[in-house]
């Protein structure tokens, strides 16, 4: 009796024994699995796009992995959600991404160009060192992947990245300080943003994304179809489903509420509408639609193009009871965006909506609305001098977000303010410690993520189930990727 | 459907629920009071109780037994430095069904959840308070010693902890949920196997399962094993048969990365109805998904009815967890502590007026704001539970 229950609980134990996975690489595929699980189950090739384009280089990585991020904050042993500097009081209004790629040419409502945060899927309210760490770590991050082609460059600059976090920080802390809602349309000093100016101005002038995403049949202005970039074969717009189609014009009408200063109904006749799959990084499996719309009169030369994203979940805990800031995401998007803005209709046509049951942002489609990307760090915009000129504006930008009172409540400000000035010097070198040692970690990670994508496949290890395909009719407007590229 | 086949329809639905009710013996619900409780309130426990052979003559003697359980509070919450906050909640509604024929035995057991989690905005119909299964299985008795049950199936520490510690509507105990940390699952996806040892000696569980809990689905191939023991040392002898040894192993894995996670836990108890107190430790092998973190959880409690002519009850927990023991990691610190005070105002109805204080050190207060805060909370218990009985 006694022999058989012990032989009973051998076995028991043996099927119990975990895979002989490495610590880290099991806590980052539990992170992202955890919050891709729904679409990995359900949309599965879009994942397998996200995971690919994620391996292809480490900047990708790190865009795509706030869910790990997440769990490292939670987590004292690893550091990055420790501070001295602890703000008491409310949370402020957080991009919660706020990393060099989330910010980028918005064209006002006075038709000006500005330098604005421009993604705003995590926006929430976080603790003041969450957005600044994600922002300090993204900018290290900048410094060892800038200047691709140039090894000197990128060694000089990987020698001052400490100091593009003090930088960054300084600006932070300016922008708390003088808590002004200055617009930023140009940055002299920084010729990264700079040469985003003179390109977006270029393309604002020409309306190039008319050109580029358009043509004219018979006067009447379609999408285009197909891979439109044959450097990027992932990327494409496809045709809708008609009974999605028909569902736009009341989501338009729907958007258009929510504008601060809506134009006529007539504005937001339907001319056309596609899929877009393929883009971003993080949001690559989110549902996207492009619309081309009237415009102001009949004319195709003012015809406007809409991109309608897929709203989801910010992904911030609870913090702070209540808990959850907004009545929905719609709400939780508009306010953010408001809030972070220097004037609130830094995009005029940001707004958002629900279509076929998907909580949907809205924003227009242009070329003009130009985002910092690493890969353009190089050259004169890859020294030194124009990093650190990057990172102090971007720093200003983010404690001027902060700054920002929110909707009910009392501004974070304050409380930011005297944590961060009780001890100028130590919080500066704080940050510092924490974006280099944490941009280290993010680049081991990208290397264990490529590891488990070889070896798990794209799915990640989580089980196929095909109690999970979606219906035909939302097979039908999630639609089929292009073919996933290998990635390496 | 026109007027008359409706009251036809009712008409057949009643004569069948009267004729039902002819062939079963059915009972008031049972209270603490009754030598038939089945959820006595002074043990109001994280599970429901078995289900006792039905006595009824037949082919097949079965025996129903329905219940509800409720918790509802309003809660003032005062964060550290920020505003404070209140809200009324159902921290616990359930509705279950235990049934037992002849010696086969099962139950399902539904429980009220928000639609969405924690900061989500996203759920059914908005945020829904929704039900799901909490416990579905299915089991067989042999000789009234061993039960096996298979389903979503109540795991043993967590019931073993609770049901001693006796006030889950003030507090879970510090494994089931301390801040944010949630260190083991109340039930799961699998099977398990129990003992009753003859002699109330005690009382040892094995159980094989999925390992994510019952509220998500098999990530890994690897199956978390459980086992535990509740045994009463001194059980010959009944005035010190409410002593109480509590030992616990879990080997376990979670998440598509198997990420460790093994407990081992003990506890020792004085678990008289009327009073009781306890000391309990865990040691924690693997802590959120990340299976090289480690910790260490000390609790303490104890609860009593002092008096024999005024049903006050006064209770209180302690839990003390260090986060990160690992080699090489700095180490952080979460206390929390409940203290209650409350009557019995009828036998299935207990209220308490709590006050809750959760403090943290620098490392996890500063990567978690709003995790230290006093809470101060107005708590409803309710427990009913019938039985009926028939035969086939």
């Amino acid at each position: 009796m006694n022999a058989r229950a012990v032989l009973v609980a051998c076995v028991a134990t043996l099927l119990s024994c975990a895979d002989a996975t490495p610590a880290r690489e099991a806590t980052l595929i539990a992170a992202i699995t955890d919050a891709d699980e729904t679409h990995i189950r359900a949309r599965p090739g879009f994942s397998a796009g996200k995971y690919a384009r994620m391996a292809r280089d480490a900047y990708s990585f790190f865009r795509g992995s706030v869910p790990v991020y997440r769990g490292d904050f939670r987590d004292p042993s690893i550091g990055v959600g420790v501070t001295r500097f602890p703000a008491e009081g409310p949370l402020p209004p957080g991009l919660g991404d706020p990393h060099l790629e989330n910010f980028g040419l918005l064209e006002g409502g006075d038709g000006v160009l500005a330098l604005e945060p421009n993604d705003f899927d995590a926006a929430d309210r976080y603790p003041y060192h969450w957005d600044l760490r994600r922002l300090t770590t993204s900018l290290v991050l900048a410094c060892r992947l800038g200047n691709v082609e140039d090894a000197t460059a990128r060694a000089a600059l990987v020698a001052s990245e400490q100091d593009v976090v003090r930088a960054t920080v300084e600006g932070y802390a300016e922008g708390i300080a003088s808590a002004a809602r200055t617009r930023v349309v140009g940055v002299d000093d920084a010729p990264l943003v700079v040469d985003l100016f003179r390109r977006g101005r270029r393309d604002q002038l020409a309306r190039a994304e008319l050109s580029g995403l358009t043509t004219l049949v018979d006067g009447q202005r379609r999408l285009r179809r197909g891979v439109l970039d044959s450097a990027d074969p992932e990327e494409a717009l496809q045709e809708l489903p008609i009974h999605s189609v028909a569902a736009l014009p009341g989501a338009l009408m729907r958007y258009r509420a929510t504008l601060l200063i809506a134009p006529e109904p007539a504005f937001f006749q339907v001319l056309d509408a596609v899929r877009q799959v393929g883009s971003g990084v993080a949001s690559w499996p989110r549902v996207r639609v492009l619309v081309v719309v009237r415009g102001a009169t009949d004319s195709p030369e003012d015809d406007v193009v809409l991109e309608l994203k897929e709203a989801l979940d910010s992904g911030a805990d609870g913090w702070l009871p209540p808990g959850s800031y907004a009545d929905d995401l719609q709400d939780r998007i508009l306010r953010t965006t408001r809030e972070a803005w220097a004037v609130p209709d830094a995009d005029p046509f940001w707004g958002v909506t629900t279509w076929l049951g998907f909580p949907m942002q809205v924003r227009r489609e242009s070329e003009a609305h130009k985002t910092l990307r690493v890969e353009r760090i190089e050259g004169d915009e890859g020294n030194t001098a124009a990093m650190l000129a990057l990172a102090r504006t971007l720093g200003a930008l983010l404690g001027r977000m902060h700054a920002t009172p929110t909707l009910g409540a009392e501004s974070a400000r304050a409380a930011i303010a005297v944590a961060i000035t009780r001890d100028p010097a130590g919080f500066v070198d704080d940050e510092v410690s924490v974006a280099v040692r944490y941009a280290s970690r993010v680049l081991d990670d990208y290397a264990l993520f490529r590891h488990a994508l070889r070896e798990r496949g794209a799915t990640l290890g989580v089980p196929a189930d095909e109690r999970d395909r979606p219906s035909a009719d939302l097979r039908a407007v999630l639609g089929e990727p292009e073919p996933v590229q290998p990635w390496e | 459907m026109g007027m008359t086949r409706i009251v036809r329809i009712a008409v057949v639905v009643f004569v069948g629920l009267a004729a039902s009710a002819a062939t079963a013996r059915a009972q008031q619900p049972t209270t603490a009071d009754s030598p038939q409780a089945v959820t006595p309130d002074t043990f109001a426990g994280e599970t429901v109780g078995d289900v006792r052979a039905p006595i009824a003559r037949g082919n097949i003697p079965f025996a129903f037994e329905p219940g509800v359980q409720l918790f509802g509070e309003y809660r003032l919450t005062l964060p550290r430095g920020a505003d404070y906050f209140h809200e009324f909640d159902v921290p616990r509604a359930w509705a279950w069904m235990s049934f037992r024929a002849s010696d086969v035995v099962g139950r399902v057991l539904l429980e009220a959840t928000r639609a969405g989690g924690e900061g989500s905005l996203i759920g059914v119909g908005g945020d829904s308070l929704v039900l799901r299964l909490r416990e579905a299985w299915a089991g067989y008795r042999l000789a009234d010693l061993v039960e096996l049950r298979i389903g979503v199936v109540p795991l043993p520490t967590n019931i073993m902890l609770t049901a001693i510690w006796g006030n889950r509507a003030l507090a879970p105990i510090g494994l089931r949920q301390l801040g944010p940390y949630v260190l083991i699952q109340p039930s799961d996806l699998g099977a398990t196997a129990r003992l009753d040892i003859p002699g109330e000696w005690g009382t040892v569980v094995a159980a094989l399962t999925s390992g994510e809990g019952y509220a998500a689905r098999e990530l890994n191939r690897g199956k978390t094993f459980e086992l535990a023991a509740q045994l009463h040392p001194l059980a010959p002898f009944r005035a010190l048969r409410p002593l109480t040894l509590t030992l616990a192993f879990q080997n376990g894995s979670t998440g598509t990365g198997s990420a460790r996670a093994n407990r081992w836990v003990g506890g020792l108890a004085w678990a008289d109805p009327r009073w009781g107190v306890g000391v309990e430790s865990a040691w924690i092998l693997g802590l959120e998904d990340r299976g090289d973190r480690e910790a260490v959880l000390l609790e303490a409690w104890g609860r009593v009815e002092p008096l024999e002519v005024f049903p006050l009850l006064l209770a209180a927990r302690f839990s003390y967890l260090r986060a990160d023991t690992q080699e090489g990691a700095t180490m952080s610190s979460l206390v929390t502590f409940t203290g209650a005070i409350g009557i019995r105002v009828a036998a299935p109805l207990r209220v308490f007026v709590a006050v809750d204080t959760r403090l943290a050190d620098e490392e996890f207060a500063s990567a978690v704001p709003g995790l230290e805060r006093t809470n101060l909370r107005l708590i409803v218990e309710g427990n009913l539970a019938g039985r009926f009985e028939g035969s086939l």
